[in-house]
């Protein structure tokens, strides 16, 4: 239960599949079970905090921390870049240019540094 | 059941534009777990299944990390939780259906699908006139998606390391989160995750992201309770 995931492991299919029945229940939910029981506005608004929380709780950690320790500073390429990044979404909100600008900044610090 | 083909129509019209911002994400959804690892096949067996690119990505980061199985598992529905919010919003619109309508539908449920859906619906609307103009938007989004992962997947084998590809999840994560951020709140549930999961990182990768995820939720909330939340969002 508790062993670290593989890429070549055959077990990896069996919990990707497990991701995908819970997803397709949870999509499920109101629409068949519960379609007379709306949530109240403030479970709506705890729902609604869920993916700005899930997501930046993925983005930051890998980045911030390089081989073990923390790492703030102009040497974490990576962190530069998605600063940099972070600005670009959020001036423009779009994806594109997010993806274009994140990616061109690392090849360009990796390339001149 | 029977097919309204001007609803149908008037749904592909309006996903229509946005399909250029699918392409590259679902490209993204095929190359960068095959670069990370995965087998095309994989890859592939994610994007029909989960049919989710936010918590697809997460899953190959996730695995990268060697996290637990449960982690990963227990990630990815947080990652999916938003689903229930656009089920309820759908569910009042759908209540006419008959069950098997009911029941395939809400596989095919994405932001997209949720969001033009919602903004589209009018009570003038019968639930068949709406269930064509959703299935008119969700459709083509899921051939679209496989056929993107499909491809991706395939030209991901041909991409070297040192286009450091994997940096591309965060950034797709990055432009997610930041339109999500629609208030004051909000933005207290996407820093104190981050601070949260960043300190616990070094100690448990694995619990890094659902002790910052709860933290985020749960302080957020209580900044609504303390400054207040007038109910519109």
């Amino acid at each position: 239960m508790m062993e670290s995931a593989e890429f070549g492991d055959v077990w990896l299919y069996f919990w990707v599949f497990l991701i995908a029945a819970g997803t397709y229940l949870i999509r499920l939910s109101f629409i068949y079970w519960f379609s007379d029981r709306t949530p109240n506005v403030q479970t709506q608004r705890v729902l609604s905090f869920i993916p700005a929380a899930a997501l930046s709780a993925i983005i930051f950690p890998a980045i911030v921390n390089q081989g073990g320790e923390l790492a703030i500073s102009f040497d974490n390429h990576r962190l530069f870049a998605l600063l940099v990044a972070l600005v670009v979404a959020w001036l423009t909100k779009n994806t594109l240019a997010v993806l274009g600008v994140g990616m061109a900044t690392l090849w360009v610090i990796d390339f001149l540094l | 059941m029977s097919f309204n083909r001007s609803a149908f129509n008037r749904g592909v019209a309006h996903v229509s534009p946005l399909i250029p911002g699918v392409i590259p994400f679902g490209l993204m959804a095929g190359a960068v777990p095959v670069e990370a690892g995965v087998s095309p096949a994989m890859a592939v067996f994610m994007s029909v299944f989960v049919f989710a690119g936010a918590s697809q990505l997460a899953i190959v980061q996730l695995v990268s990390d060697n996290a637990s199985y449960v982690t990963i598992l227990l990630a990815a529905l947080v990652i999916n939780l938003r689903f229930a919010m656009y089920s309820a919003s759908m569910a009042p619109h759908f209540k006419g259906l008959e069950k098997p309508s009911r029941l395939y539908s809400p596989y095919l449920l994405t932001d997209q699908g949720f969001a033009l859906s919602v903004n589209h619906f009018n009570d003038c609307q019968g639930p068949y006139y709406k269930l064509w103009y959703y299935l008119g938007i969700s459709l083509p989004l899921w051939v679209l998606w496989q056929v993107c992962t499909l491809t991706g997947a395939i030209l991901g084998a041909g991409i070297p390391p040192e286009w450091s590809l994997d940096f591309a999840i965060p950034l797709v994560f990055l432009s997610l989160v930041v339109p999500a951020v629609k208030d004051r709140s909000m933005l207290v549930a996407a820093l104190v995750s981050a601070v949260v999961a960043t300190a616990i990182y070094p100690v448990s990768s694995s619990t890094a992201i659902l002790a910052g995820a709860l933290s985020g939720v749960v302080s957020a909330y209580a900044f609504d309770r303390i400054y207040g939340y007038d109910g519109v969002c």
